[in-house]
């Protein structure tokens, strides 16, 4: 068995009867003093027609939609019938649907007024009730499996909320939400749809809606289109956005993977977060391009999803210099629940050579060059490598090469300098008492400590103090190891043969 | 001076053309405290033994030459302290030409106060321009002209010249070649520091030219392959010959990174790191490591010669770090093994190290930490306890405590220590662009095994004053 589809002369006689029957929902919905609850049933037997009190509905007579109150004085005049406090309601304007009396009764000749306003499907005479949207959908061939379906096409019915001027904020907080605004991703997949049906979103929300929480609100063309309504920011102003976190930024190579995206499709990254936010960490040049297309933090329409940088825990210092913090703006007003994102993986600084020379991380989007500067030109500006009394500690790290000193110092003017000041280094080329002298054996051990740490040797030692038994103007005693190829090194400066030899015993 | 000068007057008048230009400093002002070791003698007769080397009756070592009625002894000098005091400025403009930009840091050093005896390293080089260029930038291809840096598998090293780089996705050319400036230095291979510390120091400047391959097929895969050489300015040699080859990768799951660096000059690898380790995105993430290590000398020196040997290392890490705990917790460990040195007597040949750390966030403000490290190794030894909290009310704001327990054992010198340690430290903003920051930490040095000296309490502290003038670049198109 198939619904029967109605016919459009008996859309027409529906929409009538609505016409003729609408008092009551009229009253209710666009009462303004007036008395709203007209109780149409217990007249039910005075009035033998619906444009006895409601002729201007037929003909589109605002004056003449409602009787005027010495209608029901007539009867109501405290002989015949007690007195009432009944006056007509004052009509504020428009509503929401698109709707004519007057053109429905035109073109639609088989409704009455109990088509639309009839209490449920009583055929009661003036038993009536404000008409249902479901009423209109049953006789317009129409694709919504219901009214409130996500592929309804609301504007064929409801003009847009901002155009609706009769709607109080009472009412606009009241509109029904669709079952599909409730789903657990809808924050995440409701651009998709507005996208497709915009004039749709504008029945019920006005650009305040979106820039409730789109960052972007002033660039995004969809809510650009949205006209702007005062009830609706009066009754956004208290109510905090929602940042729900994306599947992908939930993977862990989303740091790596994120410029790829971003420049795909900047904008989507701008409903969310604004300049600062991505400024956060690109304070260098490369991700220039993309950043253009963010809204700065004068044009974010909402507080956004703010990136900032943080103290990773256990670091003694704090990582965030003033430089970082100047382009930051303040933290959100409304802050959302705090996602910890890890840039760099643990033990990033002393294994950041391949990934930083490699160029899979593209340090020039993040740093200035002189953030490398700030340590590998061998002093400390900002606390960032060392911990606290370094100085104290280093010596084991030195020679572990834990931390490859001369990849920030010169071995020579940084290290020796201060190790000749301490007293460490000797100062001349004389063997003095200081340092080795606890080790009875050191100058027959001395080979094997200065091969496996000949770094550590030469923060103390200038190159003649070895040369005193290592070359020929010493003790001539060799000190190239079994491997070595002479004519390689001399290949490439043979004059470095000639600081311990007489002549190239090479013979070049 | 005159340089600066020179620089300034090149840089200056593009700078206030500029359609934007911004200054930043950092003041940073230390106090650091040592006492050195100073050469002390005593009658021979009154220590005990025969012989040169002998122990005093505190333990001290002393030399008694056989030749002289005294014995020569260390011992720890008096207190003595530096001030030294940096600054740094920074400059950028940008402005003018889609994509062009100037950049300047410029440093001062000088010691403020302290003991004629103690200057801190380099505080008398007084002035130094960290680097100094200008930058064209365009979406294909990026020239810099001036000082500056390169950074790649063979270190960061400043010159003065040219650099060049063209890219079409993945792949990306560079070329760079100027005078070579020594390496944390920031001055030309003549430099009068070198001499002032080296009585063989070298003779020329040098001259760098570098080039660099760089192929990122994807944001998670990348590769680079690097050439430089450092010529003597009279192309008589080189002072150093090298090529890096990097290369890291996010996919499967695995993150591997791989370093190699190769001299040319002596034929070694200087350094080869293989690292695979879990992607990430777990509770916890392994990593393990290898890793040989052999220094590096350029050929103005002789001590690549003197036929260093390398080790090998292996290394195993695990991070524990689930997203919903507050708490964070790492163990690390790595075994090394130096290579056959082929010279001198028996010594220790292997190294371990070992160490842990936790770490605990609160919602917002609070955190804390806590890290014990041992390390075990030719030379010298460690082990090393720390804990701290950290409290961060608003990102400008930052106020933290340590403290620290640390003993130091000394293969090849005198005297052991136990240190303690307390310190703290701060960050406060004085106005929107301008950020005071500051430290200060005593340390109580507990010396043992015949340390020269009594124990003694050192002070450290530093105040640093960063500042900003002018605009926000912000990233729309500024430098």
């Amino acid at each position: 068995m198939t619904p029967r589809r109605r016919s459009w002369p008996a859309v027409a006689r529906w929409l009538a009867a609505a016409a003729i029957a609408l008092p009551r929902v009229l009253a209710a919905q666009n009462a303004a003093g007036g008395d709203a609850s007209f109780p149409h049933a217990r007249h039910a037997r005075l009035f033998p027609t619906c444009s006895g009190c409601h002729a201007g509905i037929a003909t589109g007579d605002a004056s003449r939609a409602f009787p005027s109150a010495s209608l029901c004085a007539s009867c109501h005049n405290g002989t015949v019938r007690p007195v009432v406090r009944w006056t007509p309601p004052v009509p504020r304007g428009a509503g929401l649907l698109v709707f004519s009396h007057p053109d429905h009764l035109a073109r639609a000749t088989d409704v009455t007024c109990a088509t639309c306003h009839a209490q449920g499907d009583t055929t009661q005479w003036m038993d009536v009730a404000r008409a249902a949207p479901e009423r209109c959908i049953s006789c317009h061939a129409h694709p919504a499996s219901a009214h409130l379906a996500s592929d309804n096409a609301c504007s064929t019915c409801h003009r847009p909320l901002a155009s609706a001027a009769g709607l109080t904020d009472a009412r606009i907080a009241a509109l029904p939400k669709p079952p599909s605004h409730t789903g657990a991703d809808w924050l995440t997949t409701h651009g998709a749809l507005a996208r497709t049906g915009g004039a749709t979103c504008a029945v019920c929300h006005s650009r305040e809606s979106c820039q409730r929480c789109h960052v972007n609100g002033a660039r995004e063309p969809l809510i650009r289109a949205l006209a702007t309504d005062a009830r609706v920011a009066r009754l956004v102003a208290d109510r905090a956005p929602r940042y729900p976190t994306p599947p992908d930024h939930q993977n862990a190579q989303f740091v790596l993977t994120h410029g790829a995206a971003a420049r795909a499709n900047a904008g989507r990254c701008s409903v969310c977060h604004a300049r600062p936010s991505c400024e956060a960490c690109h304070t260098g040049t490369g991700a220039r391009d993309v950043l253009r297309q963010i809204p700065d933090a004068r044009e974010a329409t909402a507080p956004g999803v703010q990136l900032r940088q943080e103290t990773p825990a256990g670091a003694a210092t704090p990582v965030a210099t003033l430089m970082a913090r100047l382009i930051s703006s303040p933290p959100s007003r409304v802050d959302t629940t705090p996602h910890r994102v890890r840039v760099h993986p643990a033990d990033f600084l002393r294994t950041h050579g391949p990934m930083a020379a490699s160029g899979e991380l593209q340090c020039a989007s993040c740093h200035t060059q002189r953030f490398c500067s700030d340590c590998h030109a061998g002093e400390r500006v900002t606390r960032r490598y060392h911990p606290a009394n370094f100085l104290s500690t280093h010596a084991p790290q030195a020679y572990g090469r834990e931390t490859d000193c001369s990849s920030c110092h010169s071995t020579e003017a940084f290290c020796r300098s201060c190790h000749r000041q301490a007293g460490l280094a000797a100062k001349t080329n004389a063997r003095s008492t200081v340092f080795h002298n606890a080790q009875p054996l050191w100058l027959l051990q001395h080979g094997r400590a200065a091969r496996q740490d000949l770094k550590s040797c030469t923060t103390c030692h200038q190159q003649t103090y070895c040369m005193q038994c290592h070359s020929d103007l010493g003790a001539r005693i060799n000190p190239h190891g079994p491997g070595f190829d002479a004519a390689r090194m001399s290949s490439k400066n043979p004059q470095l043969c000639l600081m311990c030899h007489f002549k190239n015993p090479l013979g070049k | 001076m005159r340089r600066l000068a020179i620089v300034a007057s090149a840089v200056a008048p593009a700078m206030l053309a500029a359609q934007g230009l911004r200054v930043s400093g950092v003041t940073t002002i230390q106090l650091v405290e040592l006492r050195p070791f100073v050469i002390d003698s005593v009658a021979a007769s009154s220590v005990p033994g025969t012989g040169e080397s002998r122990i005093m009756a505190d333990g001290v070592p002393a030399i008694c030459p056989v030749t002289s009625a005294f014995c020569e002894f260390e011992r720890s000098g008096g207190r003595v302290s530096a001030t030294p005091m940096l600054q740094d400025v920074t400059l950028a403009g940008w402005g003018w030409v889609e994509g062009l930009s100037f950049h300047g840091d410029l440093r001062a050093r000088t010691q403020l106060s302290g003991d004629a005896s103690f200057v801190f390293p380099r505080a008398n080089d007084h002035l130094d321009v960290v680097d100094a260029y200008a930058q064209l930038d365009r979406a294909a291809w990026q020239a810099r002209l001036g000082r500056q840096w390169v950074t790649g598998g063979l270190g960061a090293y400043a010159f003065d010249g040219a650099n060049a780089l063209w890219r079409s996705d993945p792949l990306t050319v560079e070329g760079w070649g100027g005078r070579a400036l020594v390496g944390g230095l920031l001055e030309p291979y003549t430099t009068a520091q070198l001499a002032a510390v080296d009585n063989l120091p070298p003779q020329q400047n040098g001259y760098v030219f570098g080039a660099r391959a760089r192929f990122r097929p994807d944001a998670l895969s990348a590769a680079a392959l690097t050439y430089q050489r450092v010529l003597v300015s009279d192309r008589s040699g080189l002072y150093s010959d090298r090529a890096a080859l990097d290369g890291s990768t996010r996919r499967f799951g695995a993150a591997i990174d791989l370093g190699l660096t190769y001299d040319f000059a002596t034929g070694d690898w200087n350094d080869a790191r293989l690292r695979v380790g879990t992607g990430g995105g777990r509770a916890i993430d392994y990593s393990a490591e290898l890793w040989h290590s052999r220094p590096f000398f350029e050929l103005w020196t002789i001590w690549g010669a003197f036929s260093p040997v390398g080790f090998d290392e292996t290394r195993v890490t695990a991070d524990w770090h689930p997203r919903a705990s507050a708490f964070s917790l790492a163990v690390r460990g790595a075994y090394r093994q130096y290579a056959q040195t082929d010279a001198g007597m028996s010594l220790r040949t292997n190294g371990w190290r070992a160490g842990g750390s936790v770490n605990w966030r609160g919602e917002q403000s609070l955190s804390a930490f806590g890290s014990y490290d041992v390390d075990i190794g030719s030379g010298a030894a460690s082990t090393d306890g720390r804990v701290g909290a950290r409290w961060t009310p608003a990102p400008e704001w930052s106020f933290g405590g340590e403290a620290v327990v640390t003993q130091n054992i000394y293969e090849f010198r005198v005297g052991t220590g136990r240190i303690y340690g307390v310190a703290l430290d701060g960050a406060i903003p004085i106005r929107p662009d301008v950020r005071l920051a500051m430290d200060a930490g005593l340390y109580q040095h507990s010396l043992t095994n015949g340390a020269p000296g009594p124990d003694w309490t050192q002070r450290r502290a530093s105040v640093r004053l960063e500042w900003m003038l002018g605009r926000d670049p912000g990233m729309g198109g500024s430098p």
